[in-house]
């Protein structure tokens, strides 16, 4: 059993990413927040699940990315809920109290909404995590044709929905 | 920023954009529950069972899947061993049974229509024998 520095150290350096990531994934603080919950008291309660992982970050992004997965499938099933959870959706950036910055902010998060789940995870663990395709496809269990296609799909995608913001820039 | 058809400017530009930092409050919420947690487990289960899950880990399931396998194939050799055993005594019984039957039917020709077993219940009777042989001692009685 570590000590409990070890998870401290564990969340202090790990927290923030898995925060945006899983915010990101999902646009619910409350389930962010029990997500997060569940990987630490699931790691305290089982210490040996890190003794073999050469990379923590990966294995906490993956495992977060998993539950996360895990519930947006159990909110699809309940139909009903969604709508509401839609209108729950929660910035994933900080308030700017410039005009054009805070616009282009809220109009790239409805961007961001609008990208299937998997296409944002991918987008995000590139641009925000600024990880490599090869790093990203590890990570995620999938292969880098995949997280390359799925990058370029999301990137472009975004492009076209913030378009109308860019020209009404320039 | 208004550079849209830029594709490197656009994805730099999305890198720049800050996002929201963690709840400081957080940290302790979740460090406590994980703390707890692990103090239960801790104090809840005997050294025993950690070493078991220990020596199981990381996939249980797996090895229960296994150690039911190996029930299951034990069972199914344990079955086929008992029918071949039977079927061996059912087939070294078969000459006796017959050599059985041969022996009750001389039987019943010797004791005519008495089953076997009023045969073997029957004591054979001595003919009674003169006075004159019945042994000294219970002559005077």
């Amino acid at each position: 059993m570590p000590d409990p520095l070890d998870i401290e150290r564990l969340y202090d350096a790990n927290a923030q990413a898995l925060f945006s990531f899983l915010l990101n994934l999902i646009r619910n603080e409350a389930d962010t927040r029990d997500i997060l919950q569940e990987i630490f008291v699931k790691i305290a309660h089982n210490p040996k699940i890190l003794k073999g992982v050469r990379n923590e970050r990966s294995y906490l992004i993956r495992l977060a990315h998993n539950l996360a997965i895990d519930l947006i499938r159990r909110r699809a099933t309940r139909v009903k809920n969604h709508e509401q959870i839609a209108s729950e959706t929660i910035g994933i950036f900080t308030e700017s109290q410039k005009p054009d910055e805070a616009a282009y902010r809220t109009a790239l998060e409805a961007a961001l909404v609008e990208l299937p789940v998997e296409q944002r995870a991918v987008v995000h663990l590139k641009l925000w995590e600024e990880l490599t395709f090869d790093r990203i496809a590890k990570d995620l269990e999938l292969s880098p044709n995949t997280v390359a296609s799925r990058y370029r799909y999301g990137l472009n995608k975004l492009r076209e929905l913030l378009r109308p913001l860019y020209e009404e820039m320039e | 920023m208004k550079k849209w058809n830029d594709m490197d400017e656009f994805e730099e530009n999305l890198k720049r954009q800050t996002r929201r930092t963690i709840p400081g409050e957080w940290r302790k919420q979740i460090l406590s529950a994980a703390q707890t947690r692990k103090q239960n487990t801790s104090d809840s289960k005997p050294a025993w069972r950690i070493k078991i899950e220990e020596l199981f880990w990381p996939n249980p399931k797996a090895w229960i899947g296994m150690a039911f396998v190996w029930i299951l194939l034990g069972l199914i050799h344990l079955t086929m061993v008992y029918s071949n055993e039977s079927q061996i005594m059912a087939a070294e019984a078969t000459p006796d049974i017959m050599a059985f039957g041969e022996q009750e039917k001389l039987f019943t020709e010797a004791f005519g229509q008495m089953t076997r077993s009023e045969a073997s219940f029957q004591t054979p009777k001595k003919p009674i024998a003169p006075r004159s042989e019945v042994p000294v001692l219970f002559r005077h009685a």
